[in-house]
């Protein structure tokens, strides 16, 4: 881990919630079940706009990721 | 998504599978409800199947009498192999498992695989735990394509490294663990490719106690793989991977079901590691921050500790095996774990994290922080499950002798863990607590007193249950319990694993039970035993000046007395204590926090405990507010005072304690070595 | 008068069989069993079969296990060395499956739940022996009588004694014991070193403190039976049969009454083994079901496959040669249920005798395997039990259609029927998997009053060559105890890497141990086969690969490499690896002294000479097949050798009915066994 990265932050997205209409939509990085996703996630009722499959191994690189 | 089904809106209430009528369900799974519940329960069957001949056929002692080992069969790739069952184990595997089949296939490539092919892996950074649980995976074709997976994890007693056996607390890096392998190809279209056994031979200690094992595990494997073949034949490929989905759909309704019991809102706590085991070490904590709405969770791990300078981290597959038992244990105590368990929960981790490293640092010690995550998730949640608190109990800590072993090699001198997994658990709202646990994340046979005396040079002296110890409570939390062990040859003594006891986290008490002292280990000079002539007959209580003379080497004890001191300095040992032979280790395993009200607590219950001398006849007024009269030569003669104990009830109730405990203070350290 | 009949006697939770056979005539009685005093329910059923006429009667009685696991016990004592007196409170630590992530869960013998001995009554003794078996700490006698003071005064029934590596030196027991007499009197001790004197104080503990517990249980029924007997006019010879449903004269088994605590279910198994011989299979799977479970073991080169340990219950591990079970929940009154996801479930839970299933009309409202069957058409009432115990179809499918479950009735019956086949199956898979056998050699030997309908329908699941069901299959059990040879055994700890210098310790042993077996068998070495086996290691592995074969007579080098040859050789059978360049360690010696005893011998049945076989009846089947199907109904005593009767089909006989399954046959046997393939 070289340690530099920056903490996941949750970066605010355009738009609104499907579900409750609020507009708090973020996109960040999460592990749940099935692994690494970066979600866009309303921050009021935890619905998932989107869910990208991340890194696989997370925050995680390996030297042989170079390969 | 794991292949499965989106979980719906958080707002909505999903449509449960009970209530989902005949066509619906065979519109989703792709088979009648009947057959999915049948081939569920037949991977089941086929997990347990290779576990158990692995089990009744392995040739090492940890697998053969302590049954460390988990087998799984995960379904096809497009559901990301997901886990559909996992047999019998140990639940320190439950959050790493059901992911490792992806990882591992998905970076060695499913076009590079065969039928009768096997792949190896053991590698913390991506499958998490440590090097000694090696992982083998056989697939299972159809059309030439993969259509499950037989996994089978087992501890290897040997991984290389610095420290034979691994369990050494200070390591550097990765390369002082041992050997870790990355997806390899073990078999090869059903031939063993002995290259690789061969370097499994030259790089550990006991490959010749070990690679047997590995054989076995194909073998039970092959044996698996041939099971879910018959069964995917007769049922067709469809049906099984509907009946795979439906298992981790199940375990997703469950988690999603309990979290709903929980009042919607952000819920916080913390807990601590004492230090890494070098000196001046900072402490170390978890902190969870859970936000709740509907069924599904969020749980933020930023400001969390960073990684530790020694082997106490962890890889971030084991991030969910903290969580998943921490809800399971708390809200879906029952229902088999597979890939859907964490479906309603994501985690926002950290990049660098004590339980978020990668290269090069060392993980031997995982489990320790697996434990810390396990109460940070209980500090937040307790408070608001009312009476579905749960108390917190004993984590394993462990005393060990080292030097020159009969068979040559440098390491513990006993081969057997001994006095070391047993501990108290904490007091629910069904009942008083077992004394004689182990961790809850544990689930080892224990090999007993006369096994662990045959395999090293040493003399269980005793384990004996301290009054007055447990976590007091209208529920009570098991007894602390002192364990006694009489060294026979020099040797030199670590405690390896004690690392919860600056605070009272583990043991500590719910709903206004108490909590009890946490682990503590001391070593007595010789002359107790007369070097070794003589049983050492310490008593079992915590008091007095016992201790004075003892040489405390792990826990949190008074400056001067050396007993056990909530408010005294934190032991770090470093390095190693030499001793000569006689030398006598005493551990106090923690004791098991209580639940609810002490003084609440039925009056013949007391009676009962002071009578088996759980509790004194003191300890009953004092914690209890029970006046039992008469003596403990006369057992059956002790009884309740009735209006003594309801006037003592009334008249001098301790304060209120109820509500969430406050963060402990933390304690100035003193070193020993 | 030649009294030639022989009786054997199985007490049950809910019924005592009774079988008695003379000259290959059979007289079966069944009764309820009085469960508070069983000795009356096996007097009443003696007296049924005549047992004046009996040459030897042999009783097999779940009575102790029953009374261990309801906790119906005296009070006892547990003695053990100082430091350790929670042995029994921690047990073997691990816990099981469904316990895995609930932080609730107690350990069922613990102190917070059910305890043998409550904590205030085990006690340390001031003693100690180290691994070696020396003299750490002298028996302290001082503080040993101020502890008796306690269980004096508290009238303790027994003491159990079980001190640290007394099983390799017994003298701190054998005193401790005659202090225990002196302080309490005449109270039943049992001590570790006696009774199971090997390593692991685990489940030495609880053997002592079971074997206790049986001397308590035992001593006064095995008096109040041989006088009721002796009324009765029983001149011949009373056996007990052990775990392995071996014989023990009654007295010989008082001394280690450990061994008998569940003596009915291996009788099956015996059984098995002894029909199997007439048949000339040496390998048969054995499944007994029953009302509450279905019992699965095996007989492997003509015997039961046994283990040196049984557990009661979850942590009460009993040692003692046992006949190797597994039992599933998934007998005739399994309840059938709807799980939290909405699918069915089959048991773990029973309806037992009382309520028993929905179509008893005793109350029951859950449905069971059995209602299945009376709806499918399996079960006819006017034919269950002979049409003794009448039954109610409409309670069954009532208690079907009060499922909480969107699935139509048919399926409910259908699905239930076939999940409770489901389970039995793995169960099948696991044993012969532990065995490293495959299903497909297997022959499997259908009974108890539920076996021979739901069994048949294993052939749709599982490879097996075929399902046989034996005459009388509800009774079959109890023949078992007509079927087995009276056995003594003995065995030791000894651990030392076998080679030519331990051979002359081993004879020395085996010399004594024979010696002292033949004398309270009161036989000469002629007359009694001796079987001599051990438990042995790999050096270094900590656990033993149990019954390798030991040469007889004398021993000597050759004699050990012969031991060290059967040790690979077994445990390659077993585990399927050869580790021929380890050194092997041996660690336990048995010895077995047998007996021959008279056995039942099963009769010929005729072959047909004319006619054809005459179907009694025809009844519909419902629920199970699509569209339905006709059953043919046959009366199993019309049957003749040689006769083939095809699915679907029902086979009647007093306790039992037989279903031979659509697309499967039945053929009649030389000894009216039923061979469905």
């Amino acid at each position: 881990m070289s340690g530099i990265e920056l903490e996941p932050v949750k970066v605010p997205v355009e738009g609104a919630c499907p579900q409750c209409g609020d507009r708090a939509l973020r996109k960040y990085p999460v592990l749940s079940a099935g692994g690494w996703f970066e979600v866009v996630k309303c921050q009021r009722c935890l619905t998932s706009v989107s869910r990208e499959p991340w890194h696989r191994l997370g925050w995680i690189k390996l030297p042989e990721d170079a390969l | 998504m794991a292949g499965t089904h989106p979980a719906p809106p958080a707002g909505e209430r999903a449509q449960l599978l009970r209530e989902l009528d005949s066509a619906e369900f065979e519109a989703r799974y792709g088979c009648d409800r009947f057959t999915a519940t049948m081939l569920t329960n037949r991977c089941r069957y086929v997990a347990a199947h290779m576990a158990n001949q692995v089990r009744s056929h392995a040739f090492s002692p940890v697998i053969r009498d302590g049954s460390d080992l988990c087998a799984m069969v995960s379904g096809p790739a497009e559901l990301g192999y997901a886990m559909a069952a996992v047999s019998e184990t140990m639940p320190l595997f439950y959050g790493s498992i059901p992911d490792a089949v992806r990882i591992v296939i998905e970076e060695y490539g499913a076009d590079e695989m065969d039928e009768g092919d096997v792949l190896i892996v053991n590698d913390y950074y991506r499958v998490g735990t440590h090097l000694n649980d090696v992982c083998l995976m056989q697939p299972v074709f159809r059309d030439g394509r993969i259509v499950a997976v037989a996994t089978i994890r087992a501890h290897f007693l040997d991984m290389g490294g610095i420290a034979m056996g691994g369990f050494e607390v200070v390591k550097k890096s990765t390369w002082e663990d041992g050997l870790r392998i990355p997806p390899t190809l073990l078999v090869s279209r059903g031939r063993t490719v002995t290259s690789v056994l061969k370097l499994l031979y030259d790089n550990t200690r006991l490959g010749s106690l070990c690679v047997p094992d590995l054989m076995t595990e194909i073998k039970a494997l092959d044996m698996g793989v041939s099971l879910l073949g018959e069964t995917i034949d007769r049922y067709g490929v469809e049906a099984f991977t509907g009946a795979v989905r439906y298992a981790c759909d199940v375990s997703a309704e469950a988690i999603g079901e309990g979290l709903r019991t929980v009042p919607d809102g952000v819920y916080e706590g913390e807990d601590w590691l004492d230090g890494d085991g070098l000196p001046d070490s900072p402490e170390y904590s978890v902190k969870v921050r859970i936000t709740k709405v509907g069924d599904r969770a969020e749980i933020d791990l930023r400001g969390s500790s960073g990684p530790t300078r020694t082997a106490i981290n962890g890889a971030w597959p084991d991030i969910k095996t903290g969580l998943a038992y921490a809800l399971k244990s708390l809200l879906d105590p029952t229902t088999p774990v597979s890939s859907g368990t964490l479906r309603n929960v994501d985690v926002i981790v950290p990049p660098s994290a004590m339980f978020n490293v990668g290269p090069p640092l060392p993980c031997q010690m995982y489990f320790l922080v697996v434990y810390t995550m396990v109460h940070a998730t209980y500090r937040a949640l307790n408070p608001v499950l009312g009476e579905r608190a749960v108390a917190t109990g004993y984590v394993t800590a462990s005393a060990s002798g080292h030097g020159r072993r009969p068979d040559g090699l440098e390491g513990s001198l006993v081969d057997s863990a001994g006095p070391a997994v047993i501990g108290a658990w904490g007091a629910t709202r069904h009942g008083d607590a077992d004394s004689s646990q182990q961790s809850s994340l544990g689930n080892l046979i224990n090999d007993g007193v006369e096994i662990h005396e045959l395999r090293g040079p040493i003399v269980w002296a005793a384990s004996d249950y301290v009054p007055d110890s447990a976590g007091a409570g209208r529920h009570r939390g098991g007894a602390a319990i002192v364990h006694d062990t009489l060294w026979r040859v020099p040797a030199a003594h670590t405690m390896q694993l004690l690392f919860h006891a600056r605070r009272p986290t583990a043991g500590g008490g719910v709903n206004g039970g108490g909590s009890g002292p946490t682990t503590t280990a001391w070593i007595f000079d010789a002359s107790v035993s007369d070097d070794g002539a003589r049983l050492p007959e310490l008593p079992s209580t915590l008091e007095g000046e016992l201790y004075r003379g003892a040489t405390p080497f792990g826990g949190v004890v008074h400056p001067d007395t050396h007993a056990v001191d909530p408010d005294g300095e934190l032991v770090v040992l470093e390095g190693k204590l030499a001793r000569p032979a006689g030398a006598v280790v005493r551990v106090l395993s923690a004791a098991g926090g209580g639940w609810g009200d002490p003084w609440t607590r039925d009056p013949e219950l007391v009676k009962r405990d002071v009578r088996d001398e759980y509790v004194s006849i003191e300890g009953a007024a004092r914690d209890y507010g029970v006046v039992v009269v008469g003596d403990l030569r006369h057992p059956e003669r002790l009884a309740v005072d009735g209006p003594a104990t309801e006037e003592l009830r009334r008249s001098s109730r301790p304060s209120e304690s109820t509500g969430p405990q406050p963060d402990p203070p933390e304690r100035s350290v003193a070193r020993r070595g | 008068m030649t009294r030639s009949r022989l009786v054997g006697v199985d007490v049950g939770g809910t019924f005592t069989d009774v079988m008695a056979i003379d000259d290959g005539r059979v007289i079966a009685a069944k009764i309820p069993t009085n469960v508070l005093q069983s000795e009356t329910s096996v007097l009443q059923g003696a007296a049924e079969v005549g047992v004046d006429q009996a040459r030897v009667f042999n009783l097999a009685s779940t009575a102790g296990l029953n009374a261990v696991i309801t906790r119906r016990i005296p009070k006892v004592a547990f003695l053990t060395t100082i430091g350790h007196r929670d042995i029994l409170d921690r047990a073997r630590l691990w816990r099981p499956f469904e316990a895995l992530t609930d932080p609730s869960w107690r350990r069922g013998t613990g102190d917070m739940s059910r305890p043998l001995v409550p904590r205030y009554l085990r006690r340390g003794i001031r003693e100690r022996l180290t691994s070696d078996g020396r003299v750490f700490l002298p028996l302290d006698e001082v503080q040993t009588r101020e502890e008796l003071e306690v269980l004096r005064e508290c009238e303790v029934q027994g003491v159990a004694i079980c001190l640290l590596h007394s099983y390799l030196n017994p003298r701190h027991e054998v005193r401790l014991r005659e202090l225990v007499h002196e302080v309490l009197g005449d109270v039943e001790v049992s001590i570790s070193s006696e009774v199971s004197p090997h390593v692991r104080e685990y489940t030495r503990s609880t053997t002592t403190t079971i074997d206790l517990l049986m001397k308590l249980k035992y001593r006064e029924y095995t008096l109040r039976l041989e006088e009721g007997l002796d009324e009765l006019g029983f001149r011949g010879q009373f056996n007990y049969a052990d775990c392995s449903a071996m014989l023990m004269p009654a007295a010989y088994a008082m001394e280690r009454p450990h061994k008998l605590v569940v003596g009915g279910p291996a009788a099956g198994t015996v059984a098995c083994a002894h029909f199997g011989s007439h048949l000339d299979l040496s390998d048969v799977l054995c499944a007994d079901v029953g009302g509450t479970s279905c019992d699965i073991s095996l007989v492997l080169d003509g015997r039961p496959w046994v283990n040196d340990t049984f557990e009661l219950e979850w942590d009460l591990v009993v040692n003692a040669l046992s006949t190797e079970i597994v039992t599933l929940g998934a007998g005739g009154g399994s309840i059938v249920s709807i799980g939290s996801s909405g699918e069915l479930r089959v048991g773990p839970d029973s309806a037992g005798a009382d309520p028993g299933p929905a179509c008893y009309g005793k109350g029951g409202t859950a449905p069971t395997i059995t209602d299945a069957a009376v709806s499918i058409g399996v079960i006819s009432p006017e034919h269950f039990v002979g049409g003794k115990v009448p039954l109610h179809a409409a309670l069954a499918v009532r208690a079907f259609e009060a499922l909480d479950t969107s699935l139509p009735l048919s399926e409910r019956i259908r699905q239930s029927w076939l999940l409770g086949l489901h389970n039995i199956s793995e169960g099948i898979i696991d044993i012969a998997i532990r065995r490293g056998l495959d299903v497909r050699d297997l022959n499997l030997m259908a009974y108890g009053a539920a076996g021979p309908m739901m069994l048949p329908g294993l052939l749709d699941l599982l490879p097996l060559r075929s399902v046989i069901v034996p005459p009388n299959p509800g009774g079959f059990s109890a023949l078992g105890l007509v079927s087995a040879d009276r056995v003594y055994s003995e065995s030791r700890t000894l651990h030392g890497v076998l080679g030519a210098d331990l051979a002359p310790r081993l004879a020395e042993m085996f010399e004594s141990l024979e010696q002292g077996l033949l004398q309270q068998a009161e036989v000469s070495a002629e007359e009694a086969t001796i079987r001599r086996t051990f438990d042995g290691r790999l050096l270094g592995q900590g656990w033993e690969t149990p019954f390798v074969p030991v040469p007889a007579g004398p021993l000597g080098a050759k004699e050990i490499e012969q031991m060290i040859e059967a040790f690979h050789a077994e445990y390659e059978q077993r585990n399927g690896h050869r580790f021929a360049s380890f050194p092997v360690e041996g660690v336990t010696y048995r010895v077995q002294v047998v007996v021959p005893s008279d056995k039942v011998k099963f009769e010929h049945l005729a072959v047909r000479r004319d006619g054809a076989l005459e179907a009694r009846a025809t009844t519909e089947l419902s629920h199970l097949y699509p569209g339905g199907a006709t059953a043919r109904c046959y009366e199993r005593d019309d049957l003749l050798s040689g006769d083939v009767v095809d699915g679907p089909a029902i086979v009647w006989e007093t306790n039992s009915t037989t279903f031979v399954p659509m697309g499967r046959s039945a053929t009649v046997g030389g000894y009216g066994e039923l061979v469905v393939t």
